[in-house]
């Protein structure tokens, strides 16, 4: 059965489904810690938000795309809100209170969507023009999923090209590298982070916009995804897109082939991948490199 | 002629040549405390840039030097004391701020970001009267060679002269130097005394810190002398050289 052309296909492409949410969640976690060695564990939450939002944008305007359009705005708005009231003050601060206080955002999200939109478990329809089923190699697979992964293709062509070719992308590179001489520039590093903390936010949001259709909306649901999201960027090495990149292709697929070849050792595949990069590589697989 | 320090601040007409002539200095340090952490610590230290003049600080390892440079550029923060830049208290203002007001900074480890081009480094600061690209380009040829190369391709030469390079193009108005010549072959030393000659010749302020002794004697107008986060003498380079007894004590030569 492992071998059939036809399951390779269908769970290669379930895979970098997977992966391409992990990519959307991962890479504004891991350029925020790597520029300013901030852990915002809510990261999760905000995908959470981004369901819940796009489920009651749906409702409202009865379209899948407008949900798109504004779910995310939508969470890089309460990105943004929190940054101003809370985070902000939280950078000076050590790294086990930012661990207290955005974990303690985890049960404030969890509570708040509870007594927004109740405990049972809602879904989105796939929109209608993506309701169909594609032939990918000889294998019928829906097209809806074909879209996420385009999704996160495009997601990466446009961060690529954001980071390598706008004076914004050198300015957040430079800051990974070292922050203080990037301020002696007279550049606003924090103001900079500022856009990359809320355009985190907002790839939250899209990911969890994007994947409503396919998993159900519930209480919690932030929470796998959120361990996921943290392996990949302790596996990928914080602070670069090459590393968020690699790091959901490596942790996507194996937890989708894990899944079901051996799903009793699924999570304990994952966490012993995890184990072995750290032994070898402490840092990730492709750390950012210092000069100095 | 120098002047000994008594440890406490000296009174400030003393101080201020600068002043006393009725030209205000361009950096002034007043009474400043600072530290990070014990071993970086500065109490009381007092001192002038004037406009147009090279100002060296010398010291042993773990005098306040760069500790002091990092104050001056806002990186560590002032606990007691003022900083003027240019007539204006600069006291507290964050980094960035202290840097477009025209105070350009060459740490001691050059600061060359590792994922960036030679190119994208000359073009990230983008202040409207920086040297342009073709002015940097004609003064550092080796520059213009790599444009393309990332911080982690060049020599150590090579990223001493992209940190100056890249300093210029906050067209500063000060320009602040940790040890430039720090662990750089004797050719390339050679190289950058030629740079700092050029720009003193063209009329720049420089505060700089160096361990090489001859290289600080060239080209500074004015020295300062740091020992265990004070300042203990300042007065011009020859009236140190004929300072035997400060040059043991504080600078062990």
């Amino acid at each position: 059965m492992l071998l059939e052309p036809g399951f390779l296909i269908v769970q290669t492409l379930n895979g970098l489904q997977l992966s391409m949410l992990l990519f959307l969640l991962s890479i504004g976690l891991s350029v925020v810690f790597g520029m300013m060695n901030f852990i915002n564990l809510a990261h999760g939450t905000l995908y959470m938000v981004g369901a819940y939002l796009a489920l009651s944008t749906v409702r409202w305007f009865d379209s899948f795309w407008v949900a798109l359009a504004l779910a995310p705005l939508g969470v890089a708005l309460i990105g943004a809100l929190f940054y101003a009231v809370l985070l902000r003050h939280m950078q000076r601060q050590s790294p086990m209170r930012q661990v207290l206080v955005t974990f303690g955002l985890i049960f404030v999200g969890f509570d708040a969507v509870r007594m927004v939109w109740g405990v049972l478990p809602h879904t989105i329809p796939v929109p209608e023009t993506l309701a169909g089923r594609v032939y990918v190699l000889g294998e019928v697979y829906p097209a809806y999923r074909l879209f996420i992964i385009a999704i996160g293709l495009a997601v990466l062509a446009a961060l690529y090209a954001g980071l390598e070719r706008t004076r914004l992308g050198a300015v957040v590179r430079a800051g990974v590298d070292d922050r203080t001489m990037v301020a002696a520039l007279g550049i606003d590093v924090e103001r900079a982070f500022f856009l990359v903390f809320c355009l985190g936010c907002w790839l939250a949001g899209l990911a969890g916009v994007v994947s409503a259709p396919v998993f159900s909306i519930f209480p919690g649901m932030d929470m796998s995804i959120l361990i996921l999201t943290l392996i990949v960027v302790v596996v990928g090495g914080p602070g670069s897109l090459k590393g968020a990149v690699i790091g959901s292709l490596v942790i996507g697929m194996v937890d989708t082939y894990g899944q079901v070849v051996a799903p009793e050792f699924a999570r304990v595949t994952i966490y012993a991948l995890m184990a072995a990069v750290l032994l070898v590589r402490p840092h990730g697989l492709f750390p950012v490199r210092r000069t100095h | 002629m120098g002047t000994r320090e008594q440890g406490a601040p000296w009174p400030r007409q003393a101080a201020s040549p600068g002043a006393a002539a009725g030209t205000p200095s361009l950096l002034a340090l007043d009474a400043v405390d600072a530290f990070y952490d014990r071993s970086h610590v500065l109490q009381a230290l007092s001192m002038e840039v004037e406009s147009g003049t090279v100002v060296a600080l010398l010291g042993r390892n773990g005098a306040g030097k760069t500790t002091t440079l990092k104050t001056v550029m806002g990186i560590v923060p002032v606990r007691a004391g003022r900083m003027r830049f240019d007539g204006a208290d600069v006291t507290g203002l964050p980094t960035h701020r202290i840097a477009r007001l025209g105070i350009a900074y060459v740490p001691e480890d050059r600061g060359i970001f590792a994922s960036l081009t030679v190119h994208e480094h000359l073009t990230l600061a983008n202040v409207p009267d920086g040297w342009p690209l073709g002015r940097i380009y004609e003064a550092f040829p080796r520059l213009a060679e790599r444009r393309g190369h990332r911080g982690t391709q060049l020599s150590g030469g090579e990223q001493q002269m992209l940190s100056i390079a890249r300093a210029l193009t906050l067209a500063p108005r000060l320009l602040i130097l940790d040890e430039p010549t720090e662990g750089l072959a004797p050719v390339i030393v050679e190289e950058i005394a030629a740079i700092a000659g050029r720009l003193k010749a063209e009329g720049l302020t420089m505060l700089l810190v160096e361990q090489n002794y001859p290289f600080a004697a060239r080209i500074a107008d004015r020295v300062y002398v740091l020992g265990k986060g004070r300042i203990r003498w300042h007065g011009a380079p020859a009236a140190l050289d004929a300072d035997e007894e400060v040059k043991h004590t504080w600078l062990g030569i």
